[in-house]
């Protein structure tokens, strides 16, 4: 609740006017000239002391923030929007086009202990690999890049059905249609057989494609 | 403070008193006064979830955002600005972009925090001017319920940030009562330049508000020259975090750089410009936010409210006209001090002055930067007249509450019929077009 004027007035800094005490701000024909405090004056003032307007627009920007931070966090907005990928969220399905090479079907790689609606990485967190008993190979997660250069990390492209075989064997692309199942950066990335696992430093998005072809 | 009130017990009681105090004052007033208190409730809460609601939606760059986000996450990785403005407003958007992530909440979230803040930045400086609480609630409702405020506080921009802090810094000024508050408002109004450079114009009300109210020494607003010292420091502290030169002398050769960049940029054209003329006339609103999806689309317009709008304007050419009729036939003064008296015009000259200090650099640099000019750097002229608005309302209703009333319910009706544009709601082009009347204000 807000202080009432006169209660504003008590501070001697920055202070708000009183409403019956003083001349008006504006139009205070005489500079006011504070009185000397009597003892009982003195004990008024400590018993109605409230902080002045600027204590209480900084308080107030500061519960704001608070409070929509609370209001977004609770929303759990960070679960559902990738850092790294601008406006993926989850469930959405997004057609993309993915740079790769054939040897980045043995060579991509992540590990991690998490399942995303059956999906997971190929690899535990702690770098064992995981057999087809374990993880249906359509559904073991690797890390790729878009033509623009977007990570993300997804299952299913090899077992699509519209891929050629063999494979090409230069650098080429595919479009599919990727749908996002999850949000996570607990994960390591490898990007080559004999490479090392990279912790994720941002949020990347964890979906499956499907549909993949060669643009022609 | 007592254990009493302190304790959970205390604080219980004391809601509840204030409750009770409250509906005690609200049974006491009249039922215009009623329904105007109604309405400015609604108004303030319709306006805070107005803002915040979907706020992160488009989830894509709209308008200027790309260049500041952009430079926001370059100072977050400490790689240099190259944006066209000082660094403050987008170090503060890289905040939020460091608690969200970099995406379209983090680059809203400090914005529409700010944007927040002013609605109660509104009330205190309302308030104090005219010594009156319900003046303050008035501008805060009028600030809440107006989709220019709308519109930039749900967008990654830094002009809602720039006027935030001004208004802090006039807060400041219009509270000080020793160096030490001519000195805050001075960092304010110091930081608020550092956002965009036009803040620095909230110095001249500022000193004309210290000066005028005389509870500190002439000399103490010469504090105010902390506002370049404020800019510089801050801007030496981006460029070290970019790593870039950032003593005194390299920081100025930037600034100085940048101020010559802005008098070039008259060469350049833009479909969203519109000539400082425009401003107070609602010449060419631009809409903020725009999307569509399947058959309807969602518009943030920075149109205002048109009665708030018309009656600001008319009172920006009124007033002036008035104040030099009362001085040369000063029979009319005693009518006039009847309706408003002497510290409501006075505080009104105070704000025309505020109004005119932001509108005067565009008027001066037409020479340099021709049209290219936008309807936003109207947001501070405008928050200016809401708070006279306010306290004039707030002062006329005591005379003529039915007046003040019907007023206030037909802008409130106004702002119920544009709510769809001005907080993103779903809707069809057609139903858009019949609030957007006008071709310059459609996208």
């Amino acid at each position: 609740m807000c202080p009432s004027p006169d209660e504003l007035s008590q501070n001697n800094d920055v202070a708000a006017p009183s409403a019956n005490a003083e001349p008006s701000p504006v139009n205070a024909a005489e500079p006011v000239v504070a009185k000397p405090a009597t003892p009982s004056a003195t004990a008024s003032t400590a018993k109605s002391w409230r902080p002045p307007a600027l204590v209480y627009t900084g308080f107030s920007l500061m519960t704001i923030m608070f409070v929509v931070w609370i209001l977004f966090s609770w929303s759990g907005y960070s679960d559902k929007y990738a850092q790294v990928t601008e406006g993926w969220s989850l469930g959405n399905t997004k057609m993309l086009e993915i740079t790769i090479v054939k040897d980045d079907k043995d060579g991509l790689a992540c590990s991690s202990d998490l399942n995303f609606d059956g999906v997971r990485c190929g690899y535990a967190a702690n770098g064992t690999q995981l057999g087809p008993n374990v993880v249906d190979s359509s559904k073991v997660l690797q890390p790729y890049n878009t033509v623009k250069n977007e990570l993300f990390i997804a299952a299913g492209l090899w077992t699509s059905k519209g891929l050629p075989n063999p494979l090409p064997a230069e650098r080429f692309t595919v479009v599919c249609n990727y749908r996002v199942v999850g949000v996570s950066k607990n994960m390591s990335l490898r990007w080559g057989t004999k490479a090392v696992f990279d912790p994720l430093k941002h949020s990347v998005a964890i979906g499956t494609l499907s549909d993949c072809v060669i643009p022609q | 403070m007592s254990n009493t009130a302190s304790s959970p017990m205390g604080i219980v009681e004391s809601a509840k008193a204030t409750y009770e105090r409250l509906q005690r004052d609200f049974r006491a007033m009249s039922m215009p006064s009623q329904l105007i208190t109604v309405m400015i409730c609604v108004m303030i809460v319709g306006g805070v979830i107005l803002r915040i609601q979907s706020v992160a939606w488009p989830h894509w760059f709209t308008f200027d955002e790309e260049p500041f986000v952009r430079n926001a996450h370059n100072y977050a990785v400490g790689v240099a600005d190259n944006n066209d403005h000082p660094p403050f407003g987008k170090l503060l958007i890289a905040v939020g972009m460091t608690m969200f992530g970099y995406n379209s909440l983090g680059w809203r979230f400090v914005p529409l925090c700010f944007g927040l803040h002013f609605i109660v930045l509104g009330y205190f400086f309302a308030r104090i001017l005219f010594d009156d609480r319900r003046a303050g609630f008035m501008a805060a409702a009028f600030i809440a319920a107006d989709g220019f405020y709308i519109s930039y506080s749900r967008s990654g921009l830094l002009d809602g940030t720039m006027i935030c802090l001004m208004l802090w810094g006039l807060v400041a000024a219009v509270s000080a009562r020793s160096w030490f508050g001519v000195l805050l408002s001075g960092v304010l109004i110091g930081l608020s330049t550092t956002v965009k450079w036009s803040g620095a114009m909230a110095a001249i009300p500022a000193a004309v508000i210290i000066l005028m109210q005389r509870r500190v020494s002439i000399f103490s607003v010469l504090w105010l020259g902390v506002i370049p010292v404020v800019h510089t420091l801050v801007w030496m502290g981006a460029l070290k975090m970019t790593d870039q030169p950032c003593t005194a002398e390299a920081t100025w050769k930037v600034i100085i750089d940048l101020y010559k960049h802005h008098l070039e940029l008259g060469k350049y054209k833009n479909e969203l410009s519109s000539a400082w003329w425009g401003w107070p006339i609602l010449w060419h609103p631009v809409v903020i936010k725009l999307s569509t999806s399947g058959l309807k689309s969602r518009y943030s317009s920075s149109v205002g409210n048109v009665l708030f709008w018309a009656t600001t304007t008319l009172t920006v050419v009124a007033f002036p006209i008035m104040t030099v009729v009362l001085l040369v036939k000063t029979k009319f003064k005693r009518y006039w001090l009847e309706i408003l008296d002497r510290r409501t015009t006075n505080v009104a000259l105070v704000m025309l002055l505020g109004w005119l200090s932001f509108m005067a650099p565009w008027i001066l640099a037409r020479n340099t930067r021709g049209n290219y000019t936008f309807s936003h750097y109207y947001l501070p002229c405008y928050a200016f007249m809401l708070v006279l608005l306010a306290g004039v309302c707030s002062k006329l209703e005591r005379k003529f509450p039915r007046h003040v009333a019907v007023y206030l319910g037909i802008a409130f009706a106004i702002a119920l019929f544009y709510v769809p544009v001005w907080g993103e709601f779903a809707l069809s082009v057609k139903s858009a077009n019949m609030r957007l009347i006008f071709p310059n204000w459609r996208p």
